[in-house]
């Protein structure tokens, strides 16, 4: 494209100034707190932090190290990630392979589908939901954050989408050459999906590691919070019209914003750290997944 | 099959009567006070009456006598011990700020061995969660528990929980078990108030649960205004209304941060306008004007103080500060922290506030400017009656107790503990209350303070300085006075010592709140029951429009005469419900 219209250009100027405008409003609060974690408190309190660190410090970091429960959240956190992920794909591979078969194939495959995509839509509500965790013994244990969540049945809807668009003549090729539903899933359905099993895993994960509702409601003890549970109850705003009953000297914790951010950044880090990774499937599976032959 | 079956029952039926009259056998002693509670009411006050001088008559004499008593009559004492030892079971709501020695947890801990050691009481925490705030994860996490039935012996709660408690008829009715059980100092203590927090924790004259009593004086509210810019613009102390106004504009524009600047803030607001940290509670009283709790007007009824005429006057000015530019213009975005930038950052020198202000968030204005001084006074009025600054019932929860516990007692007992050991005679508030430096009274379960106990560590600690003699202090008050003489004496350290003084200290805020006390002037919240039926269904919607009035009236975009729209608006939302509602209660407290 040697020439450009100037209606072009414009709209190219616009558009990168749109997204970049969009980007910088994503990215903007995430250097913010990064600059407020590297700040002493002082300066953070009155105010002076905006994308620079003020009188630059370690503190927070150093405190944020030594405190036990930011770290024992964190193997929480990575325990649930990787058991919750392997589990959600297994699951998910599991079920996405039956049920893109034709109704010819599998005859009760449409109520199926229906009766798992009816859990998309309709929930039993909170308290159902916890008396059925706790009456069947879960609670308190890392199966509580995995197993009511074990089947993801959107991703199972990308899954299976995905596995239909497949040529069908591949499945054909393997039933005549002696291979059984298993061999066919494993060695040819698995590997030739690579792109949206990857973007699928990045959900899962993604998932596990951002939830801290199911982590407070479902386990007993702050112990054993997942990361995100336990920083929301570091981040909560203290309620402040109540301050005799409390003690007094509770107040030096509420302007300790700059430890806040600390573990505010230091909890985004690792998944940060995973998208750039895995991020080039992620619209190539999607888009792959939609489309029909 | 059938035959099968019956062999079952009579089996079934047999271990029954074993278990029955082998359990009943145990009840001889003590526990029959205990028993008869889990009984209707009716049987309770008879068995009350046949338990003798054990049951009615508890003054600290006869726990002396009685002390010598066999096992289980000791366990009928307030602070009497259970043989074999009970399991009580609660949940515990925690925040980030409880720190433990080596080797204890919230599941063991000073408290919890004092509970097994002292009263044979185990507890068993049957969950722990971390965050106490208003709608954070341990209000969600009770909430749950409610919903679901899955609740422990004791119930730690707010006053909406509370309520669907008592009306889902799952707690127990405490009044004659208190009556019994309760230690005279804990008696004391409870009611130290005027009787507001037991009221609070009542239904229909039953009292459903123990008040976590506190206090309502410290959250008066007074003037903070920068005293070393004071002194440099040569003004007056505040002492009416137009010292007031006048020190607002200088500290706007007379530049009192000396930058040759117009950069600073009037009067510092946040988004709430009323409460949190430079709310205007104050400003209000000053009008007289009371909004957001319910008052006695001329005629014996109780009025809301958000639709009183007082209070459009008191906004009127407000808008008026607002359109000269003396209260800070952007507070319709600012939380509490947010507002408290400014002062931090040197820009404001004056907000209405409460006792604690200093060590939160003035400390960082100090921090960063050495040279800031921060004072309070008492707030000024508009006319020549003094100004009431308004109080609220301080219950920071209630201690309900499950319809079936075994033990309903063992609630108030260990409330007797608490209350013993942190300020009874035998209290040793260095193992409970604040030992080498760790908050341990928060690992209590039951928790309750006398209404004064900050106004006493003030007058303690300031007797103390002028002495020069710390002995007869308690910990808590050490911990203030070794940090205000340490500071007094200009040693190095945080400036932490220095909030210390501005609150505890001879011109601390304490002397404020010591003279709104004697002086009689604090305006009591009349309604202290549990949220009525509209309340529930309509308040919070009420409160929101109240709060987009005001700041619309404030900021200038409604006209002042939009207050009375408002009023009108108020009472046909459910303002006039729940005004018949609160004075029905009211009719009923007499």
């Amino acid at each position: 494209m040697h020439y450009m219209t100037s209606s072009r250009r414009a709209f190219i100027i616009f558009n990168y100034a749109f997204l970049i405008g969009l980007s910088l409003l994503c990215l903007l609060p995430l250097i913010h707190v990064l600059a407020l974690s590297f700040s002493s408190s002082a300066a953070a309190t009155a105010g002076y932090v905006k994308f620079w660190p003020v009188q630059f410090t370690t503190n927070s970091y150093h405190f944020v190290l030594k405190k036990p429960e930011f770290l024992a959240s964190v193997w929480v956190s990575l325990q649930r990630v990787s058991l919750g992920t392997i589990v959600n794909m297994a699951l998910t591979v599991l079920l996405a392979y039956p049920l893109s078969k034709e109704v010819k194939a599998f005859r009760m495959r449409t109520y199926y589908v229906w009766a798992f995509f009816l859990t998309i839509l309709f929930g039993g509500g909170l308290i159902p939901w916890y008396m059925v965790i706790k009456e069947t013994g879960l609670l308190d244990s890392i199966w509580a954050l995995i197993i009511p969540g074990a089947v993801p049945v959107f991703n199972v809807i990308l899954l299976l989408n995905f596995f239909r668009g497949l040529p069908k003549e591949l499945e054909e090729a393997s039933f005549i050459d002696g291979a059984g539903h298993w061999t066919t899933m494993w060695r040819i359905y698995v590997p030739l999906s690579l792109p949206a099993l990857a973007t699928i895993t990045l959900f899962a994960m993604v998932g596990h590691w951002n939830s801290w509702f199911d982590g407070l409601i479902l386990m007993n003890s702050p112990d054993h919070y997942p990361l995100q549970s336990y920083l929301q109850t570091v981040v909560i705003r203290r309620d402040l019209s109540l301050v005799s009953q409390s003690s007094l000297a509770d107040l030096a914790n509420v302007s300790d914003r700059t430890s806040k951010a600390a573990q505010i950044f230091m909890g985004a880090l690792p998944i940060l750290l995973v998208y750039p990774f895995l991020q080039r499937f992620f619209m190539k599976g999607i888009v792959l997944g939609s489309v029909k032959e | 099959m059938a035959v099968k079956q019956r062999h079952l029952l009579a089996i079934v039926l047999v271990l029954m009567l074993v278990v029955v009259t082998a359990c009943s056998g145990n009840d001889n002693g003590g526990n029959n006070g205990a028993k008869a509670d889990n009984d209707h009411a009716n049987n309770g006050a008879a068995a009350d009456n046949s338990a003798g001088n054990d049951g009615k008559n508890d003054k600290p004499a006869d726990t002396g006598n009685n002390g010598g008593n066999a096992g289980n009559d000791a366990a009928a004492e307030p602070l009497g011990k259970y043989d074999p030892p009970i399991e009580v079971s609660t949940v515990r709501i925690i925040n980030d700020t409880y720190k433990f020695a080596e080797g204890d947890t919230i599941d063991n801990n000073v408290w919890y061995k004092a509970y097994a050691d002292e009263l044979g009481i185990k507890i068993k925490n049957d969950w722990v969660v971390s965050g106490d705030g208003v709608g954070g994860p341990g209000e969600q996490k009770m909430n749950v528990s409610i919903a679901s039935g899955d609740l422990p012996d004791i119930i730690p709660v707010n006053p909406n929980q509370l309520q669907q408690l008592i009306d889902a008829d799952l707690v127990m009715d405490m009044t004659d078990v208190f009556e019994k059980y309760a230690s005279p100092l804990t008696k004391e203590i409870m009611n130290a108030d005027g009787g507001y927090a037991m009221k609070s924790a009542s239904s229909g004259g039953k009292l459903m649960a123990l008040p976590n009593t506190g206090s309502s004086m410290d959250g008066a509210a007074m003037i903070w205004l920068r005293s070393d810019w004071l002194k440099k613009l040569n003004l007056p102390e505040p002492k009416t209304m137009d010292d007031v106004y006048a020190i607002i504009d200088a500290f706007t524009n007379q530049d009192p941060d000396g930058n040759n600047k117009k950069d600073t803030v009037g009067i510092a607001l946040n988004k709430d306008i009323m409460g949190g940290y430079a709310g205007l509670d104050g400003f209000f009283n000053a009008f007289h004007a009371y909004p957001g709790i319910w008052f006695k007007d001329a005629s014996g009824k109780l009025v809301n103080g958000s639709v009183q005429p007082e209070t459009k006057a008191a906004l009127a000015k407000l808008a008026e500060l607002y359109k000269s530019g003396q209260i800070d213009k952007e507070f319709g975005v600012k939380d509490g922290g947010k507002a408290g930038e400014s002062q931090g950052a040197g820009k404001n020198g004056f907000s209405f506030g409460q006792m604690w202000n200093p060590l939160w968030p003035m400390v960082s204005s100090k921090d960063n400017d050495p040279n800031a001084e921060w004072q309070s006074y008492p707030l000024a009025s508009v006319d020549d009656q003094p100004a009431r600054p308004q109080v609220t019932l301080a219950v920071g929860g209630y201690y309900a107790v499950n319809k079936k516990a075994k033990h309903p007692e063992a609630a108030v007992k260990l409330m007797n503990l608490y209350i013993e050991k942190s300020f009874g005679e035998s209290s040793d508030p260095n193992k409970y209350g604040n030992a080498n430096g760790l908050e341990v009274f928060k690992y209590a379960i039951e928790l309750a303070s006398p209404p004064t106990k900050n106004l006493d560590a003030h007058k303690a600690v300031t007797e103390a300085l002028k002495s020069g003699d710390a002995s007869k202090l308690n910990p808590e008050q050490t911990l203030y006075y070794d940090k205000i003489s340490s500071y007094l004496k200009k040693e190095n350290g945080t400036n932490e010592r220095w909030a210390y003084d501005r609150v505890f200290g001879e011109t601390g805020s304490f002397v404020v709140i010591d003279k709104y006390v004697s002086e009689n002037l604090l305006m009591n919240n009349e309604f202290y029951g549990a949220p009525t039926p509209t309340m529930v269904s309509k308040g919070s919607s009420l409160k929101k429009m109240e709060l987009e009035v005001f700041t619309k009236i404030i900021m200038g975009s409604s006209p002042i005469d939009a207050f009375d729209k408002f009023v009108k608006d108020w009472n046909s939302v459910g303002g006039e419900a729940m005004t018949k509602e609160v004075n029905e209660w009211y009719q009923a407290q007499q």
